[in-house]
């Protein structure tokens, strides 16, 4: 068991390691068409929204939530005003915490 | 110059580090329990450094799932490394390849937009890059260790807020990478067809899946619409 968790892990670690690596290896001989580096500037945006939607929309077994007891989705609120304006994660990370904090105080 | 370089990486890195760190005792404690030695979790969080593709290998392990279901699972969501990775093809044009892998093992999601975002005014630095990157993969590695060592002595972290420190990161990036209306559309457009495909049961392609159509959504559109 032991062994093989350790070859799972050694395989994770390879193959993410190859995906990382390769692309940013082997393009940069190229220069990319204009229409993939616009295609490629849409990726991060996309990549951050597509992965925080979710988390904030689900709750109470829902894929979307919205209640007063969903308190990701209350956190989410003043976060957004915050990192809209500032655009920093620290900022963002304190006011998120924050709320959550004071949320799970009042509401629990 | 050289300490300069270092310096601005590694005070970039702090943020970062504020969000591993929750998230990293959270992972060591919940792999711990899982029947992971904190051996294995530190070898994982210098082999594999990503938060969601971490949890979810500890998740598929533990209950079971084959070698190569768990691999490919991980590979799938992480997959957006690889898109992330051709964006940072036109930084590494100059450097040697062995610098551009170490650079690489530490491309996340956090230390990509950081980065990047760094490189918009200034030009990409070797030594600021490898010290965000190195400083946020040691916070990472350490907090999971710590998780997995001392978790029974830590106490409800989700009192704290602490469970919200991911969202709160991932709020934050989308706006470090919303440059201009359109790809704040491009990544509302994401979001939605990320929850349209959770809903289906596409809980592990929701993110690679989304960001393709999103993106290419955002290309047609942009033909479309002038401005």
């Amino acid at each position: 068991m032991d062994t093989r968790i350790i070859l799972i892990i050694l395989v994770l670690g390879g193959t993410n390691f190859i995906i990382r690596f390769l692309p940013a290896v082997f393009l940069n001989k190229f220069t990319l068409p204009k229409v993939v580096e616009e295609w490629l500037s849409y990726v991060p945006v996309a990549t951050m929204a597509a992965i925080v939607m979710p988390e904030l929309l689900k709750g109470g077994g829902q894929t979307v939530y919205l209640s007063w007891s969903n308190l990701n989705l209350l956190s989410a609120v003043p976060t957004i005003l915050v990192a809209a304006k500032t655009k920093s994660l620290g900022f963002s990370l304190a006011t998120g915490m924050g709320t959550m904090a004071l949320l799970r105080i009042f509401i629990q | 110059m050289f300490a300069y370089q270092f310096k601005t990486g590694m005070k970039k890195a702090l943020p970062i580090g504020m969000g591993y760190f929750p998230l990293g005792l959270a992972f060591g404690v919940i792999a711990e329990n899982a029947g992971f030695t904190p051996l294995q979790i530190g070898l994982m969080s210098v082999l594999l450094f990503s938060g969601s593709g971490q949890f979810i290998a500890v998740a598929l392990i533990s209950a079971g799932a084959g070698f190569w279901t768990v691999v490919f699972t991980i590979l799938l969501v992480n997959s957006r490394y690889a898109l992330f990775s051709a964006t940072l093809s036109q930084y590494v044009k100059k450097m040697p390849s062995w610098l551009t892998a170490l650079i690489c093992q530490g491309l996340t999601d956090e230390t990509f937009v950081v980065s990047t975002a760094h490189f918009r005014e200034n030009k990409p630095d070797p030594r600021f890059w490898l010290s965000l990157n190195i400083t946020s993969h040691i916070v990472w590695i350490s907090s999971t260790i710590l998780g997995a060592v001392a978790g029974n002595f830590i106490p409800n972290l989700d009192s704290l807020g602490l469970n919200f420190a991911l969202p709160a990161m991932f709020i934050a990036l989308f706006f470090m990478t919303a440059a201009n209306v359109k790809a704040v559309c491009c990544g509302i457009i994401a979001g939605v067809i990320s929850l349209v495909l959770i809903h289906w049961g596409l809980s592990d392609a929701n993110v690679i899946l989304a960001t393709i159509l999103a993106a290419t959504a955002g290309v047609v559109f942009n033909k479309w619409i002038p401005g």
